[in-house]
């Protein structure tokens, strides 16, 4: 136990040198003079810049819109892109019918949608959301039919050897079968969900929203200030990828991947 | 007596293999009477796990029919259980709620059905480890709970497709003795597939031997060595010998 403990922190700290070695040699090469500070931000000057967020209520009205917005469409994303995905992985026919559409979509990249989309639903939240939706449901769509498709045959053998009712066979075999792929899907739809989110803020510029704050920094060359915000960014697009692992890790224990 | 269990008459069956055709099995006729326990042992090819998927009414004979207790096996019954040749355990549930599948449309109670599975997970010594995940269980240990799910649901008939096959000698050994055991206490009449025919000598009533291509009966022993039975007794190893001459081994 205070072994795996030891253990974990070694790594955690290997992890984290390199980062401390950069932003020390970063910092004293600005002391140096040896960077320009006004395009380079130094580590402490980004470090005064949180404060200066922090204690800046639009910097909150901005991450606050972001976050629910971001919210939002993954959701929606989410749901439409698992239950199509269930639906496709159980159907041998839909995929025949819907999958080569459904893989020119994936083909085509995320971000071309967005002419198409700020004219059907505008530049406004209703143009936003759609489009962080569209790239949270792809990959969750995919995910979830692999993870139908894997399901062994011989489990549905053994549903129909026992004369399971239709429910009973996706609450007990097809659904816990295919979890391991809905997870996946769920886990790449929220990091999706998060990118296009700060993408769809970039390209629809109107309403509050992190990314905007970002562009409004950029615009007064307040390059800490864009340095403080894509940090932030970066914490909140890691603590998903932390709490989508936990899940997975929590909701797939009859894996026991993890030893006790 | 009176009218068999099963009954099959002049069941055919063939597959298409890469585009041809392929006769699985030919003209098979045989009945099995209630409790009785009787083995089918044969080379592989010769058809028998097709066998057993057409008894369960996985699938349907091409001619022929298949009757259970009368009526015509069309699709699969709770009145006839399978322990397939992998445990088929969903790594999902634990045991208990694996072998608690079985019970899904019985219409019991909870509470009545709490205790049935903890009355067959006694039953093949299981009592512990109704709170496990498959992954935790032996080989031998996980075919148990196969059986376990394959009786509680209190089948007329339990077919056995190779159930020892994947396991080391000394737990198939033991897993036999145990089954003998479990068919004296349940009285359920047993289709065993094998082609351990020391296997079917120490469990089986009677056993058809199969001939492959394409799977026809070629002959039908009697057992008469009483029970329990010992593997080293003259007659054991006199009627073992005869099979194995009989299939072609020596």
């Amino acid at each position: 136990m205070s072994t795996r403990l030891r253990n974990a922190a070694k790594t955690a700290a290997l992890g984290v040198a390199p980062l401390i070695v950069l932003a020390l040699a970063w910092q004293g090469a600005a002391n140096a003079g040896l960077i320009d500070s006004l395009q380079w931000a130094s580590p402490w000057l980004v470090l005064l810049a949180f404060g200066m967020q922090f204690s800046d209520p639009q910097f909150w009205t901005d991450l606050a819109a972001s976050l629910v917005r971001g919210a939002a469409g993954t959701a929606i994303g989410i749901l439409i892109g698992t239950l199509g995905g269930l639906l496709l992985g159980a159907s041998a026919m839909a995929r025949e019918l819907v999958l080569p559409t459904l893989d020119t979509a994936k083909a085509i990249p995320i971000f071309t949608w967005v002419p198409l989309l700020s004219i059907w639903a505008g530049s406004g939240e209703g143009g936003k959301v759609t489009f962080i939706a569209i790239a949270a449901a792809l990959p969750a769509l995919f995910s979830s039919a692999e993870g139908v498709i894997s399901v062994p045959g011989t489990y549905l053998e053994l549903t129909r050897q026992l004369c399971l009712p239709r429910l009973t066979v996706w609450r007990r075999a097809i659904f816990p079968g295919a979890l391991p792929g809905v997870l996946r899907g769920v886990h790449l739809a929220l990091l999706y969900g998060w990118l296009a989110t700060i993408g769809a803020e970039y390209f629809f510029q109107s309403g509050a929203g992190i990314g905007g704050n970002i562009m409004g920094a950029r615009e007064l060359y307040a390059l800490d200030l864009v340095g403080a915000d894509m940090l932030v960014i970066g914490a909140i697009g890691m603590a998903l990828d932390a709490a989508s692992r936990a899940l997975e890790t929590y909701l797939l224990r009859w894996q026991g991947k993890t030893r006790q | 007596m009176t009218s068999p269990l099963l009954k099959l008459e002049a069941v055919t069956k063939g597959f298409l293999q890469s585009g041809r055709p392929v006769q699985a099995l030919r003209d098979i006729s045989i009945t099995v009477g209630e409790g009785e326990f009787v083995a089918f042992v044969g080379a592989s090819g010769c058809g028998k796990s097709t066998l057993l998927r057409l008894i369960a009414g996985l699938e349907a004979p091409d001619t022929g029919s298949v009757a259970l207790a009368g009526t015509p096996v069309t699709k699969p019954s709770l009145a006839c259980g399978m322990i397939f040749q992998d445990h088929r355990l969903l790594p999902w549930l634990t045991v208990a709620q694996n072998v608690d599948l079985a019970m899904e449309t019985s219409g019991l109670s909870k509470t009545e059905r709490r205790e049935r599975v903890r009355e067959h997970l006694e039953l093949v010594g299981l009592g512990k480890f109704a709170g496990a995940f498959p992954r935790q269980l032996s080989g031998g240990m996980a075919q148990r709970a196969a059986i376990a799910r394959g009786l509680i649901p209190r089948p007329r008939l339990l077919l056995l497709d190779e159930p020892f096959s994947a396991l080391d000698a000394l737990t198939r050994t033991r897993l036999q003795n145990e089954l003998q055991r479990i068919w004296a206490h349940e009285k359920t009449a047993m289709v065993l597939v094998t082609h351990d025919i020391e296997e079917a000598v120490f469990l089986a009533d009677r056993i058809v031997v199969l001939a492959p291509h394409p799977g026809r009966i070629s002959a039908i022993h009697g057992v008469t060595l009483p029970r329990p039975r010992h593997r080293d007794d003259a007659g054991f190893v006199a009627l073992r010998s005869a099979l194995l001459h009989g299939l072609g081994g020596d």
